[in-house]
């Protein structure tokens, strides 16, 4: 409502106190959302002296990046002191080819299931957006076994194909409420014009789909990134994502307890997804709310 | 250019019967015109037309060809679509060129072929542009670009001036037959404007609930509308109704108007003498007369040859610039004229109406259908 | 002739999009719909360790409601869903309207509410657990500015861990919360909102008594993303409390993980399991009907 300007009496009292009591409350819980941020980076600059001596909430003394470099390099991940340096590169792997399989055929199917409808597409999109909604639990077993069956246990190759597939309910959602908003006469235009099903897709509807594989890509590499379900299933020891490493670090209970490196440890694996949201924020809501709202 | 035959088309969505056993013939070079309002089938029908639908039952040709199971690209048809359906990543020239582009043809024949329609159509500036830094005129004039390149044997067109404003509506409907003329085109043409049918057709077909009323010229249609439907659809303002009996008085049939609700009460006397079908079977029947209300008019004689005179109370009136509309009151009926701007009328005159007999219509109550 | 031509040429155009969406339907169909089946059967077997195909019927979902552990969870999940949601929504609805009061920086502080939902449960639970440290976090802070008796050792308290995971839950959340309200605050009818003010309803009337009710169905979405979340958390436990003190602070899908992958109870696991997949059914088939529904009367 707020591009609507109603005359009001002006400065009354009362409207200034409003005014005020808006301004506190936004910036309050400013301060409350900020507050974990700045605690964990203020932590992983200090040292542990001035962490047991000092107020969590006090300024580190000093730039001290010791910390975040033992983190990349030298910590402990369980009785493997590598740092986080190859689990980073573990769910660099495993989420760029996850994002792309899944976008790709994400597309692929919300363009068939709303420009080449045919008896039952409806029933199988039903189907497909139940799969948004699955908790992973129910399927986490048999998924174990499968990737045994398929050799595929503990390899990044095992991990791509749980994103790829569990990722296809959301893209195909995407794509779909997308391309829903595209009028079919395109479509039949194109098709008098003499173009086929695949000439339609890439000439006509995938140059007109930037918006949305923008969306598509940044969810699935959040999601795949942030999964920690998956990796601490069907993965162990060298071979697990970021984000368990990050987990079995934390709780790597051998010698001191290193809370700056800790909270080091957090800002790197933070980092790829926070970096996404700063750079595309505005897709990364329309994501959130697109694959959420509308079903 | 080809001929247009449809035979018999029937469509169903599952056991919904969309179009019932349609069959119009078309001329090499005529304009159709299908016409109705929405849900009346008629986009269904073109699009079966085009091969976007499938043929449930019947056949439709185009020349000598039966294209019931042809793809659309290979129909040799070009169509219009309401909302355009530009390409919108592609710019004017591609839009344009892109059904040539599907069919083969070289860059520079296309090249070509893409000058000449535009320099036709007068966008020949616009072709550097992307279909969203253009006029709602200038997309319409794109649309048809991408229709005319093709120089194909039917051209379909599904509403295409409905997004335009009044004005620009008017103009693109000159254009369009213009382009007819010009091209000597077969066009099939679905509009649910009775104005834009009477203005660009050759023939009109009127569809409702899937069956053709009528398929006539737009002069036939609007003077010997087949049913109450067609009447009411055709003309601005609607042809009056009034429920009448149907008598013999010395030789001649004359159509009873009651005046009141009494039935045994005053009437209006309307001699149908020379009326153009046989009405002697209706004899002692309720009919409906139809009376166009640009054949009531102003008079000040009491009699007037071939014509009623009725005296009448206005009700109403709008004027509209060349015309006055006048609602006027016979007894219970409620009638609307449209006279000569000149003639000075105000609320509550005593009118004398003449109503001429000879363009009148007569339609039986029952079945609604003209007699 | 050229007409059979056709007819097969229509024909394989028809097919080509069953083909395309051939592969990923399947494989939703095999590794959703297929591994739900295969997880429903395990849990009427006697699977421990490994899976064991002999059927007992209803005896692992006995086990299951007897389990303590099992019964802490579920409780757990009750109280958790339902705190959670609550202030989730009622942060964010708050947050939404008194952004949408023309605030100057509002983009800036949209990108600071909602900067949560970008980081992993993992990340936040590593953050709050350093905050909630005992000895090193909050409480020694607060204590220090001169208020000895505070207390905030909610994650080693049997009884507060669960309200330590709403803390950090909500605070991962509320910002969408925000962000859901605010777009459907933007898309309201002004043409309403100007009848409203003519009629002389103040700011808070219009939001109380005219938009906020108009927006059930964004309630309506907040409340089955934010439960679905909820009875999906797995991670956050994990990385917070660990589901302690003891197992004070489980929820049902650590309470699967534990039975499956470290107890050597696969039956008890997988119907666990199906209870999950049943409780979120519980609250999205009818969302969705009445969503589907709502769609096809357009």
């Amino acid at each position: 409502m707020s591009n609507l300007d109603i005359v009001r009496p002006e400065n009354s009292s009362f409207q200034w106190v409003g005014r005020l009591l808006i301004w506190s409350i936004l910036l309050l819980f400013c301060f409350w959302f900020l507050m974990p941020a700045y605690v964990v980076i203020s932590t992983s600059l200090k040292n542990l002296e001035e962490i047991r001596g000092g107020s969590l909430l006090a300024l580190p003394h000093e730039l001290n990046f010791t910390a975040w470099q033992h983190a990349w390099n030298q910590a402990c991940i369980g009785v493997q002191c590598t740092g986080l340096q190859p689990y980073f590169m573990n769910s660099v792997m495993m989420a760029i080819p996850a994002v792309l399989f899944s976008t790709i055929l994400g597309a692929l199917t919300g363009y068939t299931l709303t420009k080449w409808r045919f008896k039952g597409s409806n029933i199988i999109f039903a189907l497909i957006l139940f799969g948004c909604f699955v908790p992973f639990q129910v399927v986490i077993l048999p998924m174990a076994q499968t990737l045994g069956i398929l050799r595929l246990t503990n390899t990044v190759y095992g991990l791509i194909l749980v994103h790829s597939v569990y990722g296809l309910a959301f893209t195909t959602l995407f794509f779909r409420n997308y391309y829903v908003t595209i009028p079919d006469e395109l479509i039949r235009a194109a098709t008098i014009d003499g173009a086929g099903f695949f000439t339609i897709f890439f000439r006509i509807l995938l140059p007109i789909s930037p918006p949305i594989i923008v969306v598509a890509v940044i969810w699935q590499f959040t999601q795949i990134w942030n999964d920690f379900l998956f990796g601490v299933s069907f993965t162990t020891g060298g071979s697990q994502p970021l984000m368990v490493a990050l987990n079995n670090l934390v709780n790597t209970t051998t010698g001191v307890k290193q809370y700056n490196v800790d909270m080091a440890a957090a800002l790197i694996t933070a980092a790829p997804t926070l970096l996404v949201y700063i750079v595309a924020g505005r897709y990364f809501v329309r994501g959130l709310t697109a694959g959420s709202v509308k079903g | 250019m080809a001929s247009l035959s449809i035979r018999n088309a029937v469509k169903r969505f599952g056991a919904v019967e969309v179009i019932k056993n349609v069959s119009l013939d078309l001329n090499d070079g005529e304009f159709l015109v299908l016409l109705g309002a929405s849900g009346c089938g008629k986009s269904t029908l073109l699009n079966m037309i085009a091969g976007l639908e499938n043929i449930t039952e019947g056949e439709i040709r185009i020349g000598d060809r039966v294209v019931n199971d042809v793809h659309p690209k290979d129909r040799d048809i070009a169509m219009v679509f309401q909302s355009y359906a530009l390409y919108p990543n592609m710019t004017v020239e591609k839009n344009i060129a892109f059904g040539l582009e599907m069919r083969g043809i070289p860059k520079e024949e296309r090249n070509k072929l893409v000058s000449e329609v535009a320099t036709m159509l007068q966008i020949d500036h616009l072709l550097d542009r992307k279909p969203a830094q253009l006029s709602g005129g200038q997309r319409q004039r794109v649309a048809m670009g991408r229709a005319l390149v093709r120089r194909p044997e039917i051209f379909l067109f599904d509403e295409p001036l409905s997004n335009l404003d009044a004005k620009l509506r008017l103009e693109m409907r000159t254009e369009i037959k213009r382009l007819h003329k010009e091209l000597n085109a077969t066009i099939v043409y679905v509009t649910h404007d009775q104005i834009e049918a009477m203005t660009l057709a050759d023939r009109i077909a009127i569809l409702k609930d899937g069956i053709v009323q009528q398929y006539a010229t737009p002069a036939e249609i609007y003077n010997k509308p087949t049913n109450v439907f067609i009447a009411s659809l055709v003309g601005s303002p609607p042809m009056n109704f009034l429920n009448a009996r149907l008598e013999t008085v010395d030789d001649d049939v004359v159509a009873h108007v009651p005046l009141t609700k009494d039935p045994d009460g005053q009437k209006l006397d309307l001699s149908l003498k020379g009326y153009d079908s046989d009405l002697s079977a209706y004899i002692g029947k309720e009919v409906i007369i139809g009376i166009r209300p640009e054949n009531i008019s102003y008079t000040e004689e009491p009699v007037k040859d071939g014509h009623e005179v009725v005296q009448g109370e206005v009700d109403v009136v709008e004027p509209t610039g060349a015309d006055t509309l006048c609602h006027i009151k016979w007894g219970i009926n409620s009638v609307l004229a449209r006279i000569n701007n000149r003639i000075d009328v105000a609320i509550g005159d005593k009118f004398n109406c003449a109503i001429d007999m000879k363009r009148t219509n007569v339609f039986d109550k029952k079945t609604e259908t003209r007699i | 002739m050229a007409s059979v031509a056709g007819k097969i040429a229509v024909r394989l155009e028809r097919l080509i999009p069953k083909l395309v969406i051939a592969p990923g339907f399947l494989a939703i169909l095999l590794f959703v719909y297929g591994f739900i089946i295969w997880t429903a059967y395990i849990s009427f077997s006697k699977s421990k360790m490994l899976p064991n195909y002999t059927l007992i019927g209803l005896r692992p979902y006995e086990r299951l409601f007897q389990m303590d552990r099992w019964n802490v969870a579920f409780t757990n999940l009750i109280i958790f869903g339902v705190a959670f949601i609550a202030i989730s929504i009622i942060i964010g609805v708050l947050l939404a309207i008194l952004l949408d009061q023309r605030i100057r920086i509002e983009g800036a502080i949209r990108t600071i509410y909602l900067y949560p939902m970008a980081i992993s449960f993992v990340i936040t639970g590593t953050a709050w657990k350093w905050i909630m440290n005992p000895s090193l976090g909050l409480e020694t802070v607060v204590r220090s500015w001169g208020w000895e008796s505070f207390s905030f050792g909610w994650i080693v308290d049997q009884n507060m861990a669960v309200y330590a995971l709403v803390m950090a839950a909500v605070w991962q959340s509320s910002g969408f919360v925000m962000a859901l309200f605010l777009s459907a605050l933007r898309s309201v009818d002004q043409d309403i909102i100007k009848a409203a003010s003519l009629d002389g309803a103040s700011t808070a009337k219009i939001y109380l008594r005219i938009i906020l009710p108009s927006m059930r169905p964004v309630f309506m979405s907040a409340v089955v993303i934010l439960a679905h979340l909820a009875i999906k958390s797995f991670d956050l436990v994990v990385a917070l409390t660990n589901g302690g003190p003891g197992y004070s602070s489980t929820l049902p899908a650590n309470f699967m993980y534990e039975m499956t992958f470290r107890r050597n109870e696969i039956g008890v696991g997988a119907a666990s399991a199906i209870i999950m997949l049943l409780t979120v059914m519980a609250i999205m088939v009818p969302y969705l009907y009445s969503e589907l529904r709502g769609s096809k009367n357009v």
